[in-house]
């Protein structure tokens, strides 16, 4: 189960990770790239459970 | 009680980088083990198998099985890198079993190269590139086809699961390996002297792990090319893991 786990967790991790850098780099004061990436993380993740499972 | 620390490497500066040359020595020790037993074996192969043929021919059959299980026939075609990552997997975490740390270094201490996340991602990296690249050798240009399936906007997520892949194996194996070599040194420092036996029952559940994890990197590696090497509405076939 440790593998479904990872591939949650880790797309969120790099989403989270790009969208704050993104952040810093136009200086935002709200973190909208980090709520983008971070939400797009998850989905990654869910999609890759959801591929994997139908076959 | 023994003081614990984590993260401490022998850094060596080798050509401009640093490298950790505590585990870069561990993982050329389990290249040895794997070239001295490769060669034991195959320097008097019979008909009538010895012990260590036999052996040696049920590990193979072990990995063909894995290889050929995940990818068909195409299978054949890449044993070599699945065999090889499965195998340098298992000796590289069985190593941290053995007492290498009884030999004191004045920086870090010998242990499994797979703790090593610069060792665990490099291996990512390789399954990486080898799975983008049979996906180019066999399908060309169309390769990236699969991104934009089943629709166009899902290109993102497409290929943010690309990038995710290397990093999700590379900290899969490197946590598991840490964590049960953590364990190991958080019981032997809150128990008694006397009972230095104490960790015993968890090194033997480590030597299941350390199988369990070549397995599964090798398993995911297989499935990560033959989905590549697949057709495109076969892309997205990778087989079930659960540990």
């Amino acid at each position: 189960m440790t593998d479904i786990a990872f591939s949650i967790v880790v797309p969120i991790i790099v989403g989270f990770i790009a969208g704050r850098y993104l952040d810093n780099l136009t200086h935002s004061k709200f973190p909208l790239w980090t709520i983008i990436f971070s939400l797009l993380g998850f989905i990654t993740g869910m999609w890759s459970i959801y591929k994997r499972y139908i076959k | 009680m023994q003081k614990i620390e984590f993260g401490n490497h022998w850094l060596v500066r080798l050509f401009g980088l640093e490298v950790h040359m505590d585990t870069m020595l561990t993982a050329w020790i389990a290249m040895i083990i794997l070239i001295i037993f490769a060669l034991t074996v195959t320097r008097n192969l019979n008909r009538i198998p010895g012990r260590l043929q036999v052996f040696s021919e049920m590990v193979m059959e072990f990995i063909e099985g894995i290889s050929v299980g995940q990818m068909g026939n195409e299978g054949y075609k890449h044993i070599m890198l699945i065999g090889s990552l499965f195998l340098f997997i298992l000796v590289s975490n069985l190593l941290g079993q053995v007492p290498l740390k009884l030999y004191h270094l004045h920086e870090g201490e010998f242990a499994s190269p797979t703790n090593d996340l610069n060792v665990t991602v490099a291996l990512a990296l390789i399954v990486s590139v080898y799975y983008l690249g049979s996906g180019i050798l066999k399908s060309g240009i169309k390769y990236f086809k699969h991104y934009f399936q089943p629709f166009w906007f899902m290109a993102p997520l497409n290929f943010m699961e690309d990038l995710t892949r290397p990093l999700s194996l590379a900290i899969r194996l490197f946590g598991n390996i840490l964590a049960g070599e953590v364990i190991i040194l958080v019981i032997l420092s809150i128990v008694p002297q006397f009972l230095f036996f104490a960790p015993i029952p968890f090194m033997l559940f480590e030597l299941f792990v350390a199988f369990i994890q070549a397995f599964i990197f090798a398993v995911l590696a297989a499935s990560y090319v033959a989905a590549a090497t697949a057709g495109h509405d076969e892309h997205s076939h990778e087989s079930t893991i659960s540990q």
